[in-house]
């Protein structure tokens, strides 16, 4: 009972945000498709991201506004429900529960939105001369996608959105929490020293004393993680996400679970 | 065994000792006053029965059972904090139903009656309530929860005369209606004490006083005279303190009073709450 008030509470919770990304989503693509519409042969269309070459004009990767805004959900959404949720009588785990449940169903709500934002993409993007409409899925894994059929990839890059969004979300839940826990001296020194070791420290020792060891290591354990060691399988991202999904989920536990509600 | 029992509690914040061995049990269908001076332990000790914060030692039991992330247990008690943490966008009626899904008995029905009595607007949002009303927002929802232990840190604060006047004649109302364990920490210890039933004293993080009202005050009475009658009448009596006013003396003194040794112009009356209660913490 105390579960489902917990999962219920934190689902609500993320309604209003979700539901303003995607009126914010659905303006962007509704400005790019007019333009587009009015004047297609000057607009170059809005490019969210875009690492490979596409010819043309449109919209590719548009997952990645999801990626990011599931990051900053995840940075925002605990100090506020664990007052609420414990001034209601509701036991940290539950409150965990409640928050993966959450996590789980957000994660594959959007993954799903997006498809169908995708899907509708690509129909009106084809009725366009030179307008592109491309999944992030298709632009990572752009040699799987060209040979698997269009509903194996449908269901691959929905697998492969999911996935990415739950370790997103799961990461930016982690670090709040962590925050949390934190007291003012050391969250200023992670704010300022982690981000200082990691870009400039690190890449800094790297290339000056062990000739691009670290950096090189960290591209085959990435190229590994991602598939592209085995020719570009969208699997091994997917087991990858879901990995990262649990290892910050069990560090979110350990660390909330003596977190102690601050005045 | 029913009602909440703290065994042993200890609680360290650095090197400040809020609760020292704290040992304290809280019946069911009980009125209780939590009283202490700032800092002595009451928020805490409350903090610690509904698990917001960890005591270093001791332990926690909710009719019998660990209240330590138990959902069971924890949802037995509603603890109204003298800070809010609702969020602060949310409006007043969306709290109210919240906190119904939260506590299923919670009466929405007298919510809307207690809110119409104080004239609470449940259209506003938590953050646009001023201090008075943010208490009494918080008041309607504890005592419309029917959760059996109910705990009230600082109720009253910000309140005006007229809402605390009215704040106490509605928790007398429900408690007739339907009987649950209060417990009111608070400083304002007169206006109070007609309705305790049975007074926990914390000072300096320890319970140096737990027992009914009337037994407490049955224990003392005040002496007041000429000072140097005072003085000869107390010297042999355990005398809690004093005041003196000019000539005047007062004294606060514990044990059973024999009227036949009580001297000519020293007047003898009852010891009330709030004086015993500065007596017993200024020591």
């Amino acid at each position: 009972m105390k579960r489902k008030s917990s999962s219920i509470y934190q689902l609500n919770d993320m309604k209003r945000p979700v539901a303003i990304f995607y009126f914010i989503m659905f303006c962007i693509l509704l400005f790019g498709f007019t333009v587009a519409g009015v004047n297609a042969s000057s607009f170059h269309g809005t490019v969210i991201i875009s690492t490979t070459s596409i010819s043309g004009s449109g919209f590719v990767g548009m997952e990645a506004g999801t990626v990011i805004f599931l990051f900053v959900c995840g940075l925002n959404s605990f100090k506020e429900s664990f007052r609420m949720l414990t001034q209601n009588g509701i036991s940290r785990k539950t409150i965990f529960f409640g928050r993966i449940i959450t996590l789980v169903s957000v994660s594959a709500g959007m993954a799903v939105i997006d498809k169908i934002i995708l899907l509708a993409g690509k129909f009106i993007a084809s009725h366009m001369s030179g307008m592109n409409f491309v999944g992030l899925f298709e632009l990572i894994y752009s040699g799987h996608a060209a040979q698997a059929g269009a509903v194996q990839m449908h269901i691959e890059g929905f697998l492969f959105d999911f996935s990415l969004y739950l370790a997103v979300i799961t990461i930016g839940y982690f670090i709040t929490i962590a925050f949390y826990r934190m007291n003012k001296i050391a969250k200023i020194t992670v704010a300022v020293g982690v981000p200082m070791v990691l870009l400039n420290a690190v890449p800094y020792l790297d290339m000056a004393l062990l000739h691009g060891a670290i950096g090189n290591a960290l591209y085959n354990t990435m190229t590994f993680a991602f598939g592209y060691k085995n020719g570009g399988n969208p699997y091994f991202g997917i087991v990858t996400c879901l990995l990262i999904f649990a290892v910050f989920a069990v560090l979110s536990r350990v660390t909330m679970r003596k977190a102690v509600v601050k005045d | 065994m029913s009602g909440i029992e703290v065994r042993n509690a200890t609680k360290n914040f650095g090197s400040v000792h809020a609760l020292k061995d704290v040992t304290v049990h809280f019946e069911e269908n009980k009125i209780y006053g939590l009283l202490g001076r700032n800092g002595a332990g009451k928020s805490t000790l409350l903090n610690v029965i509904t698990g917001r914060i960890f005591a270093d030692g001791g332990e926690v039991l909710v009719d019998g059972e660990s209240a330590l992330e138990n959902d069971r247990e924890l949802g037995k008690i509603y603890m109204m904090s003298e800070k809010n943490y609702y969020p602060e966008s949310m409006k007043i009626r969306d709290v109210f139903a919240w906190t119904k899904e939260f506590y299923p008995d919670f009466d929405m029905a007298y919510a809307g009656t207690f809110a119409e009595r104080f004239e609470l607007n449940t259209d506003k949002r938590v953050k646009a309530l001023s201090t008075g009303y943010s208490s009494i927002f918080k008041l309607i929802t504890a005592l419309s929860t029917n959760a059996r232990y109910i705990l009230l840190d600082e109720p009253v604060l910000g309140l005006d005369a007229n809402h605390r006047d009215l704040f106490y004649k509605i928790l007398i109302e429900k408690y007739s209606e339907n009987p649950s364990t209060v417990i009111i920490s608070t400083h304002l210890i007169e206006e109070a004490a007609g309705v305790i039933e049975h007074v926990v004293i914390i000072k300096d993080g320890q319970v140096i006083r737990d027992e009914s009202r009337e037994e407490l005050m049955s224990k003392g009475y005040t002496a007041t005279g000429a000072a140097g009658a005072i003085d000869r009448f107390t010297a042999d009596k355990n005398l809690l303190g004093t005041d003196s006013l000019g000539g005047l003396k007062t004294a606060y003194i514990l044990g059973k009073l024999d009227r036949a040794a009580v001297p000519d112009g020293i007047e003898i009356s009852k010891m009330d709450l709030q004086r015993l209660f500065i007596q017993l913490t200024n020591a």
